[in-house]
């Protein structure tokens, strides 16, 4: 690999230990996959939970800080362990507020700017086509990379604090325009995108479509065609969550939104291959889809969440439409997730009073992923959800059972406390 | 006298290791969530190891699914509690599996040359692997 003499600099400790830390590891990665060269970094995102990254995860960050490191790119951050709005609703497990409050302490020092999101790229950290991004959160580097033309791969934790420092990154995997050509096509059904989306479908519904593309194209980059004109900000978003629970990259080229795509052919790179595996996606396959994503049929529920990827203020308008003048059932948790910014919009917006009125809590910066889930629920609880992203990382030994719907659904079931599926039957 | 078999890759996180295969050709996350920190058990859904413990062997698997956040706890299992396997090969490395194994020197190889690693590593084989050559010396459980 080929450093510029700023590279080297910064390897010789020129700029001091965090830099020069930083530098070795990203030029070991670059020289181990192959990269003619380092490009500037114009984005990062961190990962912030402790419950993800324990305590090796809070003394490296600890450390950066401690040698001076700075990130000299725009960085937000992801969704931390805890509402710290909302302390007394949750059982948290002892030293879990000291832990991540050290965090927050360490990303004031490195510059971070404390959003909290999973959602970087709908609020404080929208990058432009072209752009270079170290991203940890695959849902937001699969928008970045899809819908906005950015560029970035689904970044390890500790590399993208480390490119951050740099502010350089090796040119690998998808930060080489020459690896962004289609792999795979896939083709929907003209009559199953009448059905798609719509009041109380959106998250659903293009959460489970995502998972169907991710788990077919796997490693490759699959081509979309056929998909509904003028998708939603909130439906592409729901689309790209299949960005790690289903998808190992995050580049989905999307007909006609992808700016690097505006037909098939361009999204394979002038020529359609002849011999292209093809997917054929119709309401057969959305609703096994919907069936797998349920791994209980009991119908009593026990908690009702929605917000992964975190709610925009639209989506939380969305649900309290759905609720109406209902009540949540006594004894049922309704969570719906957003970060702290949409909160206070929220709040002034009268929303929070609506939702809380109604019984429901409209959480900040957290969700069942990023909590210590195993201290709160157990392998009987059944929660509802309309996230597939959830679903799927949040299940397993020890971990409650699921049943998947669309929000309609959701509230539903949060008002009844039985789960009952309406859609895709 | 056990079979042996010598494989051929691309080096990733340069270092030698060797112990006791674990073998899936299922992707995997390190992800604190799907394989825990404190014993390195694999609690993925439906997984075939889940409920087997990756800590101290030489794992293959496919290649890297789920969180980003599998780096940082990565680096808690190889830190704090010690519960990393001692090396690592994948069909194909993700840059994520790259950065933790290159961050914490465990050895990890990607691309064997002979085909796919699972069609010659089996669960119990011990397996060498020499990261500084890109080697891999597989002895067959007898």
């Amino acid at each position: 690999m080929q450093l510029s003499d700023a590279d080297k600099r910064k390897l010789d400790g020129a700029e001091g230990p965090a830099v020069q830390h930083a530098m070795e590891h990203l030029t070991r990665m670059g020289e181990a996959f192959e990269a003619d060269e380092m490009v500037d970094l114009h984005t990062c995102h961190l990962l912030s939970d402790y419950r993800t990254m324990g305590d090796g995860g809070l003394e490296f960050y600890e450390q950066l800080v401690e040698w001076g490191g700075k990130m000299r790119v725009p960085t937000t951050c992801d969704p931390m362990s805890m509402d710290m709005k909302n302390m007394d609703k949750f059982d948290w497990p002892a030293g879990y507020p000291e832990k991540q409050t050290r965090i927050s302490d360490a990303f004031r020092n490195l510059g971070v700017a404390l959003t909290f999101s999973c959602t970087p790229h709908l609020g404080h950290n929208v990058p432009k086509f072209g752009e270079n991004m170290a991203w940890v959160e695959g849902n937001a580097t699969g928008y970045a990379n899809s819908v906005l033309g950015a560029r970035g791969n689904r970044e390890d934790s500790i590399t993208a604090p480390l490119a951050g420092i740099a502010g350089r990154t090796p040119k690998i995997g998808l930060l080489d325009p020459k690896n962004r050509v289609g792999q795979c096509l896939v083709e929907i059904d003209p009559n199953l995108v009448e059905r798609l989306g719509g009041d109380g479908r959106r998250a659903g519904d293009f959460s489970a479509l995502g998972m169907i593309i991710g788990d077919f194209a796997y490693d490759r980059i699959p081509v979309v065609t056929g998909l509904p004109p003028n998708m939603e900000t909130e439906e592409l978003k729901a689309m790209c969550s299949a960005c790690s629970p289903a998808l190992i990259g995050t580049l989905m080229f999307l007909v006609g939104i992808s700016p690097e795509a505006n037909t098939v052919e361009e999204g394979f790179g002038g020529k359609v291959p002849k011999d292209v595996d093809r997917l054929w996606i119709d309401a057969d396959t959305m609703r096994k889809a919907y069936e797998y994503l349920s791994n209980t049929s009991k119908e009593d529920v026990d908690v009702v969440m929605s917000g992964c990827p975190f709610k925009t203020i639209y989506e939380i308008q969305e649900v309290v439409e759905q609720l109406g003048d209902n009540k949540v059932k006594d004894g049922v948790n309704f969570l719906i997730h957003t970060d702290r910014v949409t909160h206070v919009l929220a709040e002034h917006m009268g929303l929070v009073d609506k939702l809380t009125n109604a019984g429901a809590l409209l959480t900040t910066d957290t969700c069942e992923y990023c909590m210590p889930i195993e201290n709160m629920y157990g392998p009987d609880t059944v929660i509802a959800a309309d996230s597939m992203k959830m679903r799927r990382l949040v299940a397993g030994e020890g971990k409650p059972t699921w049943r998947y719907g669309t929000l309609t659904d959701c509230v539903n079931a949060a008002i009844t406390g039985k789960f009952r599926p309406s859609h895709w039957n | 006298m056990s079979q042996s078999i010598t494989l051929h890759g691309r080096p990733i996180s340069k270092g030698v290791a060797e112990g006791e295969a674990i073998v899936t050709d299922k992707p995997l996350s390190f992800i604190a969530a799907a394989i825990t920190n404190d014993e390195g058990i694999v609690r993925m859904d439906g997984h075939p190891l889940q409920g087997k413990s990756v800590m101290d062997k030489v794992l293959v698997y496919d290649t890297d699914i789920y969180s980003t956040g599998a780096g940082l706890s990565f680096l808690t299992k190889w830190k704090i509690n010690k519960s990393t396997p001692r090396a690592i090969i994948c069909r194909e490395m993700h840059n994520i599996g790259g950065g933790f194994t290159i961050y914490t020197g465990v050895p990890s190889i990607d691309r064997i040359q002979e085909g796919l690693p699972w069609d010659f590593i089996s669960d119990g084989d011990w397996v060498k692997v020499d990261s500084e050559q890109g080697i891999i010396e597989v002895t067959k459980k007898s």
